[in-house]
């Protein structure tokens, strides 16, 4: 009888779960020496919405947005594999205006060193 | 060197026009990037006072905007630049390109007459939100009545 009450308690403190509706978000990739730039368009989402993760190799950005269809809350999804030539430690993201940007710099070893040769 | 590699599914490779890719998407009636429907990715909400209409325009400022409401008609037109302060050269090299910069214009009936001329708006997160009072406020609010 009193796990009863306990579960009947748990289940009336439990936040009811917001349906989701998942959305692929456009991305721009631009390269360059210092490393690789990603903006994401994420509409609706912002700092405190926005997560970025890196496990495994894999870059994954979750974005809920403030936007819904059909009732349902519209969250922005999607994963990159990277390469061990990023510098996962200095990752750096912003939003702005429903723009996530994503800077991954080029790990020291990997940028590319230009040797003179001398006469 | 690429830093980013294909993942399966997971990058989906999609170098096409942007043009061409909101055509496509209106022609088959998909869902947009932005999970939106492809005929309008407008939302609408009818309230009691006004209606509010929310738009996804990521990357935009409200100078961006021109917004026109006649009678219960709104169009909103975006003309959005490419953000090329990063470099000036404009010599970006893409990996990936799916993001558009192109102007581009979505219009919905409302349901209801509105007051366009005391219409507002604000861009918040990439969303541009629109809020029109009803013409027919008063008579359409919500009244709760007591039965003695």
């Amino acid at each position: 009888m009193k796990n009863d009450t306990k579960n009947t308690a748990a289940e009336e403190t439990k936040a009811p779960e917001v349906e989701v509706q998942e959305a692929r978000p456009a991305v721009d990739i631009i390269e360059s020496e210092e490393g690789v730039t990603l903006f994401f368009e994420v509409p609706g989402a912002n700092a405190k919405t926005v997560d970025v993760e890196v496990n495994d190799g894999v870059l994954y950005v979750n974005a809920k947005s403030s936007l819904s269809r059909n009732g349902r809350q519209i969250v922005y999804k999607r994963a990159f594999q990277i390469s061990d030539a990023v510098d996962v430690e200095k990752i750096s993201a912003k939003t702005v205006d429903g723009v996530l940007k994503l800077v991954l710099p080029k790990s020291e070893k990997a940028k590319v060193h230009k040797i003179k040769v001398g006469c | 060197m690429n830093m980013l590699t294909r993942n399966g599914n997971l990058w989906g490779m999609n170098f096409g026009v942007p043009s061409m890719e909101r055509l496509m998407r209106r022609m088959f009636d998909l869902a947009g990037a932005d999970g939106s429907a492809a005929g309008s990715s407008m939302e609408l909400e009818v309230r009691d006072a006004d209606v509010l209409i929310k738009m996804p325009a990521a990357g935009c400022t409200p100078e961006n905007f021109d917004i026109e409401v006649v009678n219960d008609f709104v169009t909103v037109r975006v003309k959005r630049e490419c953000d090329c302060a990063d470099n000036p050269a404009g010599e970006k090299h893409y990996i990936l390109r799916e993001r558009s910069f192109e102007e581009f214009e979505e219009s919905m009936k409302l349901p209801v007459s509105v007051q366009g001329h005391k219409a507002s708006a604000k861009y918040v997160d990439g969303v541009l939100e629109l809020t029109i009072p009803r013409e027919d406020a008063k008579k359409n609010a919500s009244h709760v009545i007591k039965v003695k």
